[in-house]
């Protein structure tokens, strides 16, 4: 029994340091040690009050008692010693985070997400899933049924529209109501993004202006970007920030539907999604973690903080100042600016695969690709 | 064992390893010119020089004179590292896993000790004996210890080209430790271990193990997962064009479906390694999976291009996925022939030619990608598509479902009979279990399932017991598969009728028609779409594959039609021989599509014998104009399926050519129609079949199982080369059934007769 017990000591002053764990985590090393060894102890107790004869060996009670406790407990303290390493692994660039809000379990595999008012458009592998993002989400239906390939929703909840973008071309849709939806405009539709009746339509490695009325009529001719455009934005009616994959770059666009270009800021990795608040801009840009702007100045976007903690940013918005990163497998990622740079504030590994997240007023919305899950939490709050 | 590529633009780690060993050692600045004998100096300056020409020796593979010339450089400079250490590299890359080579790899090991223990700060040294230690049985286990080392070292050195490799061979070790568990199964119940022998015997055994006997441990090797990817993303890092490194992370983003993630690391490594294949390759891998067919096929020709042709020859060899014997004659081709050989079996199989793409190309050099990423063993000189797993992968694609089993317990040994009496400790079970782990890949849909067993902490397996002969059984019945690729998920058939006719004019072709049932409503089933796109074609190839005739359509049609089928009729002029049709329609915005093909042996019609053109099968037929010249005088609605419903009407068409007029310019004939039954759905209904079509007018009944329609007709030739003719025929009470139809046309005025056939069936109709 000394003798496991000094094994245990001696194992536990030669392991090695956790690193990088958030929070009062008391180590899982001893607990398991410390399970190991009850359990252990409790089989051979059995051995002792059923065997007492030595026959020679280590077949002795005491013996035997001794070696089985100080190698249950071993055992154990050497699957606590894996426990805390994944767990060291895991939050290495963040302490976990438990979030609180509402969910909802969808009906399609779940792709991306889009915000309209007061509905949450969560794209698919054959459909968009429509849901009342009230008090509760609720389902509202399913659009574009069949299509596959969907890429970006916008929609227009005044005109009853919603525009679903494919590999093939722009379809449009009643919000409310059974009609089928028709082609609208062809090509392969990469972003979209609609201020009143023109939109901005990412067609591959263009962009395109064009007024929606009961036709889409184009703008002028399309806008080539140096890569696929991924996402657009506008900030008023006469400025468009186009993200391709190499860029963010920003557009100055006149009442004719002309444009002409004012400023960039070129990404070191590829650019997948980005999101407006203000005067900045965050970027998730894949490997290259996530870029915080500042787009005071159309003509010169300027970098004010990257963090590239996480292995993969799949997307990222800003609300309740806090900067929330779609993580992938990881989960969510909460980080905030501090003097200047990002600072992760927590990890929500619970919240699945988040693949998209979106921000709307006081709520952050997450999308867990492989839960087929969509998430609600309050912005700003961390737990 | 090679070394790994880390230049820029290595084309591959294999091949050129000793290549690049030589140039290191000609690049290496330790390496001064010969000078003069005599001196200390000058004895390490001629042991240099003796260690530079090992290397060029090295480098044309004579293995033998490299060694010798490193031995004479140590005897003249005994504490030369350099020399120690390309000793020990050679003799380890020499040695393999085997007991035979324990005596070469204790000789490499010791030459290791001595360059390090010279050389205490040179990371390579590290690196090459824990490779080394790779193969040696229990001790790779220190592997991990040298590594480390080595990566410390490096990192003091600033190299970030060790850092990659050092980084990729921990990636590597934490993988395969994590191939060793993932998929891992619990087995619960009575059942005590997965039986690879009931597997193969007994072909519900996989199934029922896998679905009721054990259950997956979650997140079984997530620790050892995330510390290959950390490894191998700190090899990226330190080197982006470094093979090894982002294989190994290429290699889990795909496993864990992380396509986007694999795509950009694909998109890396093909900027910084612009003119390795792999890159290309890899690329192409993840473009195809994300859907992005036209790209994937530049990747993967760019690819191609780029590799030498050796490889190229062994990237797109074709024998693993053709049954035994036609891939015995395969290998025997030239590459000529074996290149045109290619490009029939590639025409021939592709699913769409509406596409520019060509699918089941690109699935077949996915899964060779992915074999290469996922089973190659650069320790064991093997590439993926050659191992045993590779093979299954390439011919069946991804398993469904993987399990892995650890290894068994039985077969330790077990008490037979008590100690006191004499009893021995017995071996039972599959002694080639022992220590390995059974990984089982099951395909449920097709019911295959294949049981590989391999060491942990390598990356093999081989097949477990019978499982290769049974893997030659399922490649005589399935040479291969591609279920898993997304065209065919929602690829539905097109009904297709066939008619002959004599071309218009002096044209010596024969005019073809193609009628065809696009089952558009099976098509657009559940679309929320009111019209959209549909693209049809007619693709006629020769029995080599090359097009003949092509026509393609672009049209927009309306989804919410009641009509169960869109009819398209196409028209391709061919010379007298034989061919290969086939008639493609694909809805792009839901990418279903559907498809019909056949052989076509097609006639050629004379301008002097009485001759027949193809019977049309239609539900109607109807003449536009009073004396119609031709097909193009009718209304015809085929019946491309030729299947009717029971009381429906049968329509026909056929042209009769080369009559001979009487004096009067008239011609006469008689035309016969016979139906047979060939085949019936329910048995005792002949009399009533017969009873129904005798109520035909004209018609006499020639026995039980046929009926028979005689009649004559006498018209003016004139300036026609044809004469055009139809009936329509009230099937009655004919019960459901198959029939043959049999024209025979007799011309009155010379007595020739000839015959024409048909096959037609009688069924319910498909409820919409």
């Amino acid at each position: 029994m000394r003798r496991a017990a000094i094994i245990v000591l001696a194992l536990s002053v030669s392991a090695a340091p956790l690193t990088a764990q958030g929070g009062e985590r008391f180590p899982r090393k001893w607990i398991m040690a410390g399970v190991g060894a009850l359990v252990s102890g409790a089989i051979a107790g059995v051995y002792a009050v059923h065997f007492e004869r030595d026959i020679g060996g280590c077949s002795a009670v005491k013996c035997v008692v001794g070696v089985t406790v100080g190698a249950g407990a071993f055992l154990g303290f050497l699957m606590g010693s894996e426990m805390d390493r994944l767990y060291g692994l895991r939050y290495a660039h963040a302490p976990p985070l438990s979030l609180r809000g509402v969910e909802l379990r969808l009906n399609v595999v779940p792709n991306d997400l889009a915000l309209g008012a007061s509905t949450v458009f969560v794209t698919g592998e054959q459909a968009v899933e429509l849901i009342r993002a009230g008090p509760r989400l609720e389902r509202l239906g399913m659009r574009a049924r069949g299509l596959r390939g969907i890429g970006p929703v916008t929609a227009d909840s005044a005109a009853n529209t919603m525009f679903v973008g494919t590999g093939v071309g722009l379809y449009r849709f009643p919000l409310r109501g059974d009609a089928p939806g028709t082609l609208a405009y062809p090509g392969e539709i990469s972003a979209m993004s609609g201020y009143g009746e023109i939109a901005a339509i990412g067609l591959g490695p263009d962009f395109q202006l064009v007024r929606i009325a009961d036709s889409i009529i184009p703008l002028g001719d399309p806008v080539p970007e140096m890569s696929r455009v991924v996402d657009l934005a506008w900030q008023g009616s006469e400025l468009l920030w186009v993200l391709s994959e190499d860029r963010l770059a920003s557009y100055a666009v006149r009442s004719d539907g002309g444009v002409s270009e004012r400023g960039e800021f070129v990404l070191p990795s590829i650019g997948r999604r980005f999101a407006i608040a203000d005067t900045v801009a965050v970027i998730a840009a894949g490997s290259g973690g996530i870029y915080l702007l500042d787009i005071r100045n159309p003509d010169e976007p300027t970098e004010i903080s990257n963090w590239s903690g996480a292995r993969f940013a799949y997307d990222a918005t800003i609300a309740g100042g806090l900067i929330y990163l779609a993580a992938g497998p990881e989960g969510l990622y909460v980080t905030r600016l501090e003097e200047g740079r990002i600072v992760p504030v927590g990890l929500a590994r619970q919240a699945g695969f988040v693949a998209a997240v979106e921000a709307d007023g006081p709520w952050v919305y997450l999308l867990d690709r492989t839960g087929a899950m969509l998430r609600r939490v309050p912005a700003g709050e961390v737990r | 064992m090679p070394s790994r590529s880390c230049a820029r633009s290595s084309p591959s780690r294999w091949g050129t390893a000793l290549l690049m060993s030589a140039a290191l050692a000609l690049g290496s600045g330790a390496i001064a010119p010969i000078l003069a004998q005599g001196t200390a100096g000058d004895k390490v300056a001629r042991a240099n020089a003796l260690v530079r020409d090992a290397m060029m020796y090295a480098g044309r593979g004579d293995t033998s004179a490299a060694l010798e010339h490193l031995k004479q450089a140590i005897r003249l400079a005994p504490t030369l590292a350099e020399a120690h250490y390309r000793r020990g590299m050679l003799l380890a890359r020499q040695a393999g896993t085997n007991l035979a080579d324990m005596f070469k790899r204790r000789a490499a090991s010791a030459a290791l000790e001595r360059a390090i223990r010279i050389d205490r700060g040179n990371p390579r040294y590290f690196l090459e004996l824990g490779r080394l230690r790779l193969k040696q049985g229990f001790m790779r286990l220190d592997a991990k210890r040298f590594f480390n080392r080595a990566l410390r070292a490096a990192r003091e050195r600033g190299d970030p080209a060790v850092i990659a490799e050092v980084a990729g061979e921990l990636g590597d070790i934490y993988h395969r430790r994590y191939q060793a568990i993932g998929h891992r199964r619990l087995v619960t119940g009575s059942a005590f271990r997965f039986d690879p022998n009931e597997a193969l015997g007994n072909p519900n055994y996989a199934r029922d193990f896998l679905s009721e006997r054990s259950s997956e441990i979650p997140d079984a090797g997530e620790l050892d997962l995330r510390q290959a990817e950390e490894h191998y993303r700190a090899g990226v890092a330190a080197w982006p064009a470094h093979d090894a490194s982002t294989t190994g992370l290429l290699g889990i983003l795909y496993d864990q479906q992380r396509f986007e993630e694999y795509h950009e690391g694909a998109r890396r490594f093909l900027r910084a390694a612009p003119r390795n294949p792999r890159a290309y390759l890899f690329y192409g891998l993840g473009l195809w999976r994300m859907g992005r067919g036209r790209e994937a096929t530049r990747a993967f020709d760019r690819a191609l291009a780029l590799m030498p042709p050796a490889e190229r020859a062994r990237l797109t060899n074709l024998s693993l996925i053709l049954r035994r014997t036609r891939a015995e004659r395969y290998e025997r081709l030239t590459s000529a022939e074996r290149a045109e050989f290619h490009r029939i079996y590639w025409s021939a199989n592709d699913p769409l030619k509406l596409t520019v793409e060509n699918e089941h190309l690109l699935e077949h050099l996915a899964r060779v990608a992915y074999t290469d990423i996922r089973f190659s063993s650069p320790e064991l000189h093997l590439r993926g598509w050659e191992t045993d797993r590779g093979v299954i992968y390439i011919r069946y694609g991804p398993p469904p479902i993987i399990a892995t089993f650890p290894p068994g317990t039985s077969q330790i040994g077990q008490m037979v009979g008590p100690m006191a009496e004499g009893g021995r400790i017995m071996l039972t079970g599959d002694v080639m279990l022992t220590g390995r782990i059974t990984t089982v890949w099951y395909y449920p849909e097709r019911n295959l399932r294949f049981v590989f067993y391999g060491p942990p902490g390598y990356n093999f397996a081989r097949f477990a017991g019978e499982f290769q002969a049974y893997a030659e059984d399922a490649r005589y019945a399935l040479p291969v598969k591609y279920d898993n690729v997304p065209v065919n998920e929602a690829l539905d058939s097109i009904a297709i009728q066939v008619a002959a006719f004599k071309g218009v004019g002096d044209s010596a072709t024969t005019e073809v028609v193609i009628f065809a049932d696009v089952p558009l409503r099976r098509m657009v089933e559940g679309v929320d779409l009111a019209e959209g796109p549909l693209e049809s074609g007619l693709f006629v190839t020769d029995l080599l594959e090359r097009t003949v005739a092509e026509e393609r359509r672009n049209e927009t049609v309306r989804f919410q039609s009641e009509r169960q089928f869109e009819q398209r009729t196409f028209v391709a002029h061919l010379e007298p021989g034989e061919y290969r049709y086939r008639v493609e329609a694909r809805q792009p915005t839901t990418r279903r599509a559907a498809r019909g093909a056949s052989r076509l042996a097609v006639e050629a019609f004379d301008r002097a014998t009485l001759m027949l053109s193809d019977i049309v099968l239609a539900d109607r037929v109807a003449p536009r104009e009073e004396e119609p010249v031709g097909r193009a005088g009718f209304f015809i609605d085929p019946n491309p399926a030729m299947h009717y419903a029971p009381g429906e009407e049968v329509h026909l068409y056929w042209e009769i050519y080369n009559l001979v007029p009487d004096t009067a310019g008239t011609v006469r004939y008689e035309a016969e129609i016979v139906i047979r039954v060939q085949s019936l759905e329910r048995r005792g209904f002949a009399a009533r079949l017969v009873g129904g079509l005798l109520d035909v007018v004209g018609a006499s009944a020639k026995g039980d199982d046929q009926v028979s329609l005689r009649y004559e007709v006498s018209d003016v030739a004139g300036a026609r080369d044809r004469l055009p003719a139809w009936v329509a025929i009230d099937l009655a009470d004919a019960p459901n059934g198959t029939y043959v139809l049999e024209l025979i046309i007799t011309d009155q005025h010379t007595g020739l007769t000839v015959v024409r056939r048909r096959s037609f069936t009688v069924t319910e109709p498909d409820t919409p």
